[in-house]
């Protein structure tokens, strides 16, 4: 298999890996925290945006692309009909590369190192509360340009943002409270 | 080999790592146990003093811990960003422990609680 072939094949399984567990997480995020749905598609505990941050901030852009196609399978897949196209294309966008996005311009700032170099938690807290504010206004915004009813995007984007920051900051804990069983899992494998 | 060199799951992997320990280190409810409270001020008392305690001497503190022990603490202070490690310029052997502006943000916080409550025991 050539070097290229092999990268190609990398990146495919990243996309389908991160696709897959977007949509798990989504799903699961619906049946535990259904009753604390703010409107449809806001609830005020989102944890796929955690696996969001860590999908993004470990593979990139493959990330990114399967957080997109994980929100276009998630709309297509509704009990409630689809959103018009270029809705549903930017929603996709804005889900997955958004995130990107923030750890981009990060990284131009200086803020992120090459390949996360010297990250450390304050500057991972500071990334988690840039994506879910920008996070929340892009979605707020979209909504609003497309949405034929009347919305109040100034006053849904709070929920939003608080779900996303919540969620986040409960993937983040669950991780750090499991690294310890993970490790010794994998020293035990080795 | 550069980071473009590696295949782009090696990549991930390792930036996984990264995160890893940023995640580890995020704050908890009680952000220093007495132990590691002990070799800050430790190593903070030296700093004071004009002559920055190296991690050699840090990890031979034996009234605090062993060396083992003593290493891990100072990495623990440094992922919650109290420590920092400086060479000094011509000699990279030797590692001074510095504290950040968060430690010494926390000893003004501890000065200030501490004159507080002189304030409030005063007749």
């Amino acid at each position: 298999m050539t070097l290229r072939w092999s990268v190609g094949v990398q990146w495919a399984l990243m996309v389908l890996v991160s696709d897959f567990l977007f949509v798990c997480f989504f799903r699961l995020n619906d049946w535990l925290f259904e009753s604390l749905e703010y409107v449809k598609g806001v609830n005020w505990v989102f944890l796929p945006a955690g696996f969001r941050v860590l999908l993004v901030l470990a593979t990139g852009i493959p990330g990114a692309l399967g957080i997109a196609l994980g929100t276009f399978w998630l709309d297509t897949h509704a009990p409630v009909p689809p959103p018009p196209a270029e809705m549903m294309l930017l929603t996709c966008l804005a889900s997955g590369f958004g995130p990107w996005l923030v750890k981009f311009w990060m990284e131009r700032r200086g803020l992120l190192g090459q390949d996360l170099m010297q990250l450390t938690s304050a500057r991972l807290l500071q990334f988690v509360v840039a994506y879910a504010a920008v996070n929340a206004v892009a979605h707020q915004s979209i909504h609003w340009f497309f949405e034929q009813e009347p919305l109040q995007p100034w006053i849904n984007v709070w929920p939003m943002f608080t779900g996303d920051l919540l969620g986040t900051m409960i993937v983040l804990y669950s991780l750090k409270l499991s690294l310890p069983w993970l490790k010794a899992t994998l020293r035990a494998k080795t | 080999m550069t980071h473009t060199d590696r295949s782009p799951l090696a990549n991930a992997y390792l930036r996984f790592l990264q995160l890893a320990r940023a995640v580890e280190a995020l704050p908890e409810g009680q952000s220093m146990d007495a132990n590691e409270s002990a070799l800050l001020e430790a190593v903070v008392l030296r700093w004071h003093a004009g002559r920055p305690m190296t991690v050699r001497e840090a990890i031979n503190l034996s009234a605090l811990g062993s060396p083992a022990t003593l290493h891990k603490r100072i990495t623990h202070l440094r992922q919650k960003e109290l420590l920092s490690a400086h060479s000094e310029q011509g000699d990279r052997r030797a590692k001074y422990l510095v504290p950040t502006q968060q430690a010494l943000d926390y000893f003004h916080h501890l000065g200030q609680t501490m004159q507080l409550a002189q304030t409030l025991q005063a007749p």
